[in-house]
């Protein structure tokens, strides 16, 4: 779970933690604090962040039907809910296989590249606004690696698909 | 006017079901391997895979292929489902309401989370009738008797009877290429009995994969 805290705990074993190890246990300790204060802000002030979001991208894009954009919304509310899990568990991992693996496919195969890009951006530009910026560089990591995950591919030519029934 | 709060309230907005680490729950103590509903896991060594395989061909000869497709067929009903109970509750909706994009890549993740390899599934041929899947790094066929014929019955019976119960239709499942005799995937086609019925014929004319898909493709216009 705690990467940074379980590789300490692991070299204690049979010791005390030496001076040094001490002072990188502190360090992590606070740096939890601060990872939680984020996490906080971020659960508490969800719906503010993202109508925020919502009202400008309405703007940019006023010819999509607001299914698109509510959907394209939908991915980025979740990517923010395990990006901020991630943050609080220093673990890349945990938003890789939980969420960007299963993600990315269907962002493809649903052409919403250039809306979910812009979601992106936007959503970027306004937390680094909200947070403090020691919390906004605590979270930067994992949006990064949403955006490097979910909107690096080209989108493929693939058809809107419906439940296979009389096809096959 | 995109109202958030009321998409909030309506809206799942769950990640992957199939993530390895919330997958995959376990007790050491009592030797108990289950998933995240509670269901039982089996884990099971290679060398028991390559045991069964030795066994089979031993017993049955060319046969065992019929045997290994007959025991995926079974076991692909009730994985289908199993799984499809489990991402409904998950998920809070009943299949018939999920993307079928969305229900693909919950098939690839389970696929591959439960250690079978990695999974593809191509409908490119969709419109013609036929499904395409790939597996690569098949943990069945890596276990498999190697160099003699494609050896992946037990997915293609799998495979037969999952889609079979997905679309409510009969559907058989024949394999093209095999890592067994050196191809980098595994491929299956999947379609109606009587229309994939020529690929086993062509196969042994040494066809490749792409070649049967040109034919079946010709063969149904």
């Amino acid at each position: 779970m705690q990467k940074d805290f379980e590789r300490l705990f692991h070299r204690a074993e049979d010791h005390y933690l030496i001076p040094s190890e001490m002072i990188a246990l502190k360090k992590h300790i606070g740096l939890l604090g601060k990872r939680l204060e984020t996490y906080r802000y971020l659960r508490d002030n969800e719906a503010e962040i993202f109508q925020t979001v919502a009202d400008r991208l309405e703007a940019d894009f006023p010819e999509e039907p607001t299914q698109k954009l509510e959907q394209c919304l939908c991915h980025w509310i979740s990517t923010l809910r395990y990006s901020s899990m991630a943050m609080l568990l220093s673990n890349p991992e945990y938003l890789q296989y939980r969420l960007l693996e299963w993600l990315t496919e269907m962002i493809e195969a649903h052409e919403l590249r250039a809306i979910e890009t812009r979601v992106s951006e936007i959503l970027t530009e306004h937390l680094q606004k909200v947070l403090s910026a020691e919390g906004f560089n605590l979270l930067k990591p994992f949006l990064t690696q949403s955006e490097t995950v979910l909107l690096a591919k080209a989108a493929p030519q693939s058809p809107q698909l419906a439940m296979a029934g009389d096809k096959a | 006017m995109i109202d958030i709060n009321n998409l909030l309230k309506n809206r799942p907005l769950k990640g992957n079901y199939f993530a390895p680490d919330a997958y995959l729950q376990g007790d050491n103590e009592f030797g108990l391997l289950e998933n995240r509903s509670g269901a039982r896991l089996l884990a099971i060594p290679d060398t028991l895979l390559k045991g069964l395989f030795t066994a089979l061909e031993e017993e049955l000869g060319s046969g065992s292929g019929i045997a290994l497709f007959s025991c995926g067929r079974s076991w692909g009903k009730s994985f289908y489902n199993r799984f499809a109970d489990e991402l409904a509750g998950y998920y809070e909706k009943p299949l018939a309401q999920m993307e079928m994009i969305q229900f693909l890549q919950c098939l690839k993740q389970c696929w591959k989370t439960h250690g079978w390899g990695v999974l593809d599934i191509d409908l490119k041929y969709y419109q013609q009738g036929f499904i395409v899947a790939k597996v690569i790094n098949s943990a069945y066929i890596a276990n498999a008797p190697q160099g003699k014929r494609p050896m992946g019955f037990l997915e293609a019976g799998i495979l037969s009877s999952f889609f079979s119960q997905l679309t409510g239709q009969d559907l058989h499942c024949v394999q093209t290429t095999c890592e067994s005799l050196g191809a980098e995937s595994n491929s299956f086609i999947i379609g109606i009995k009587d229309r994939v019925k020529s690929v086993s014929a062509w196969l042994e004319e040494g066809h490749d994969h792409a070649t049967i898909m040109e034919l079946l493709c010709r063969q149904q216009n």
